[in-house]
């Protein structure tokens, strides 16, 4: 387990490194690795934490984390799909407005065409 | 007439249904010069029919769903200078002078909206579960926007200049129609209903929306209502 995880440190650091990973969510990537690691090169500390927080057994504080940050996870990829699901729908319309418009105005160069206000301010 | 005919723009949004726009874009185009169809990436010849019937056809180059090829579309009449835009299916479930009706209402009522109801008056030979359907959806509205209408979905309504520039759906699929009526409440716009009559044909009930659809429609609004 513990090559592995090593392994998602340095893809995920590579990531960061050309700009794919958001710094932000880069350092959270890390951090879970990082946990993972400890929680697995010492189990005893997982057992004291969750002792810590009224549970039993190490191995339960761990899945219930999991599940938390599954959540998160599915949150956050639900709202930046809805995100790119928008600016998808504001680039067809603004196809279809620039080509019927060229179409119209007769002999326009498609570049000089007029920007429709959705594409002017992508939010 | 109230309007000139040229202000008003009739915004057709269609998907695959060659076999129906070529009538409604004739229809309409007898007495309106200005007819948009928003072809929301068909399979089907709807494009060449719309063309060849004298619409301007706007062409999604993917399927956005119903309520994005609605804003297309009004989007494009505002840019054309448009006096009042009116939203208009391509199944022929609307009567072209059902238009004249909600024009009519926009003047004599002042207002800056006009949507058209199948319960009010007007015999539209709703189906039986189709009309429960509906007018719980109108209540569902009526419980979560604060707007009392009869209809919440009809797909006939008429929109002035002031209206049409203001209002921005961005929920693409069906629940469109909650959409506006909760933008129309946020913006206080003044909204009349008028009596339409909505046809139910063979043909347009196979290629509308399936009652179950009502469900994935009410959970598509509530998502945008809570993630705005």
């Amino acid at each position: 387990m513990l090559p592995l995880l090593a392994l998602m440190v340095l893809a995920t650091a590579i990531q960061i490194g050309r700009r794919r990973l958001a710094s932000g969510s880069g350092v959270a990537w890390l951090a879970l690795w990082i946990a993972a690691a400890v929680a697995i090169a010492d189990p005893d500390l997982v057992v004291r934490a969750a002792n810590f927080l009224g549970i039993g057994r190490g191995a339960d504080l761990v899945l219930y984390l999991s599940i938390l940050f599954m959540f998160v996870a599915f949150f956050v990829t639900y709202l930046r799909f809805r995100r790119v699901d928008e600016q998808l729908t504001k680039l067809v319309r603004h196809m279809a407005i620039r080509d019927a418009e060229t179409q119209h105005e007769g002999g326009e160069e498609p570049g000089n065409a007029a920007v429709p206000p959705t594409a002017r301010n992508p939010r | 007439m109230i309007q000139p005919r040229e202000g008003v723009y009739i915004v057709v949004p269609a998907f695959n249904e060659s076999a129906a726009v070529h009538e409604v874009v004739r229809d309409l185009r007898t007495e309106f010069p200005n007819v948009v169809v928003v072809d929301d990436g068909s399979s089907d010849a709807t494009s060449r029919e719309a063309m060849r019937a004298g619409a301007v056809v706007l062409r999604h180059a993917i399927n956005r769903g119903q309520g994005a090829a609605l804003q297309t579309g009004i989007e494009y009449a505002v840019r054309r200078d448009a006096d009042v835009v009116v939203t208009f299916d391509a199944d022929g479930q609307h009567r072209v002078e059902d238009v004249h009706r909600l024009l009519e209402a926009l003047e004599r009522d002042g207002a800056d909206v006009a949507i058209g109801s199948r319960f009010l008056g007007l015999r539209s030979n709703v189906p039986a579960p189709r009309r429960v359907l509906l007018r719980m959806a109108a209540r569902f509205m009526r419980f979560t926007s604060g707007v009392a209408l009869t209809d919440a979905h009809n797909g006939l309504r008429a929109l002035k200049r002031n209206a049409a520039e203001r209002i921005e759906l961005t929920i693409d699929g069906m629940a469109h129609a909650s959409e506006i009526v909760d933008q129309i409440h946020a913006l206080r716009l003044r909204v009349t209903e008028v009596a339409v009559v909505i046809h139910y044909s063979d043909y347009s009930m196979r290629k509308g929306q399936s009652g179950f659809a009502a469900f994935r429609i009410a959970f598509d609004y509530l998502m945008k209502r809570i993630f705005r």
